[in-house]
């Protein structure tokens, strides 16, 4: 509570993120403070476990199905590696940890909000199994909003549309921020989903824009 | 009748703010709040209509802080959502970017005072 009157006395109309041990905090550049918030807990490195390797850069093979890893040593060798991600166990252990920032009167509220934007049946799909489907009427593309989880995006194949949907990409994004290597947002679970739902509706070009596009394929994505 | 502004907060889960005429000094601190909150990169959504029983939103591009009216590109034809069946492809440009210049050109004002609105924050990515 001290937290939020702190935030509405400084004009952060949408309040401060919670900082957790161990889940660094993404914020939203401009956010004010966005650095300092983000720096409370942050571990500090310690000097003695620096071996001197260095990140030259980093991108998905799709041979390997992994992101490939080139490193430079401190004797100016070149090494590389794989960074293994067949699962997404990692993002989901560290959701249930982020749990912790998150208030059960807040998420009922946020339930309550999203009870007032769908239909009961796609209500009665969220309380139960934590997503439902919409179709924009706009583009076609049919929604999968679920919580604690990218929306996944489908259209029919344009080649054979009676056959099953084709999955373009799974969307992300999270208002102000999100914890580090989880599926977990500074607000409450339902309320991301509420601003899912919202700019899809309401400017699905942005809604697009505003997302990471994570390939179906990807541990992010969370297929 | 009282318009409304949900805002998507952290720990509060949605705060809401009010645009009740009958109470012009409340209403000026809310409208004063909500331009702040466009220049600050937050998109709000307001309820413009209905279609099969379900809302339909537009997003603010601005709000006139004195006569506390959100400003939405577009005339008021524009509003209306086409029945566009099955284009399988991602949408790839604003409505706006479709409509003529026209009509790009012009505004629609809404009231804030009738409207029901939501406010997101600006996004992190994820």
């Amino acid at each position: 509570m001290a937290l939020r009157e702190i935030a509405m006395m400084r004009g952060d109309w949408a309040g401060i993120p919670m900082p957790l041990a161990d889940l660094p905090l993404i914020i939203e550049p401009s956010y004010p403070n966005a650095e300092k918030i983000a720096d409370i807990n942050r571990p500090i490195a310690d000097p003695a476990d620096d071996d001197g390797w260095r990140l030259i850069n980093q991108w998905y093979s799709d041979k390997h199905r992994c992101d490939i890893l080139l490193m430079r040593g401190p004797d100016g060798q070149i090494g590389w590696g794989k960074v293994p991600a067949v699962h997404g166990l990692t993002q989901q252990i560290n959701t249930l940890g982020a749990s912790e920032a998150w208030g059960l009167d807040q998420e009922q509220a946020a339930m309550l909000l999203l009870g007032g934007l769908i239909s009961h049946d796609q209500m009665r799909q969220y309380v139960l199994t934590g997503s439902f489907l919409e179709k924009s009427d706009q583009s076609g593309v049919i929604y999968m909003f679920r919580r604690l989880r990218p929306t996944v995006a489908m259209a029919p194949d344009r080649g054979n549309p009676a056959a099953n949907m084709r999955i373009l990409c799974g969307l992300c994004m999270h208002p102000i921020a999100y914890y580090s290597n989880s599926w977990a947002g500074a607000m409450t679970p339902t309320d991301d989903v509420v601003a899912h739902l919202m700019l899809m509706r309401g400017d699905e070009h942005m809604f697009w824009k505003r997302c990471n596009q994570h390939p179906p394929y990807r541990p992010e994505a969370g297929l | 009748m009282i318009g409304e502004l949900a805002i998507l907060t952290v720990g509060d889960g949605d705060t809401k703010l009010t645009f009740d005429p009958e109470k012009p000094d409340e209403m000026a601190r809310a409208s004063a709040v909500v331009k702040d909150m466009i220049r600050r990169g937050f998109a709000i959504l307001i309820q413009v209509g209905e279609q099969d029983g379900e809302p339909i939103y537009r997003r603010a591009h601005d709000f006139d802080e004195k006569t506390a009216e959100y400003i939405i590109a577009g005339a008021p034809d524009n509003l209306e959502i086409d029945d566009v069946k099955e284009p399988p492809s991602p949408p790839q440009k604003s409505r706006a970017a479709k409509t003529p210049a026209r009509a790009r050109s012009s505004q629609t004002r809404i009231p804030a005072s009738g409207a029901k609105a939501t406010a997101i924050a600006r996004t992190a990515g994820g």
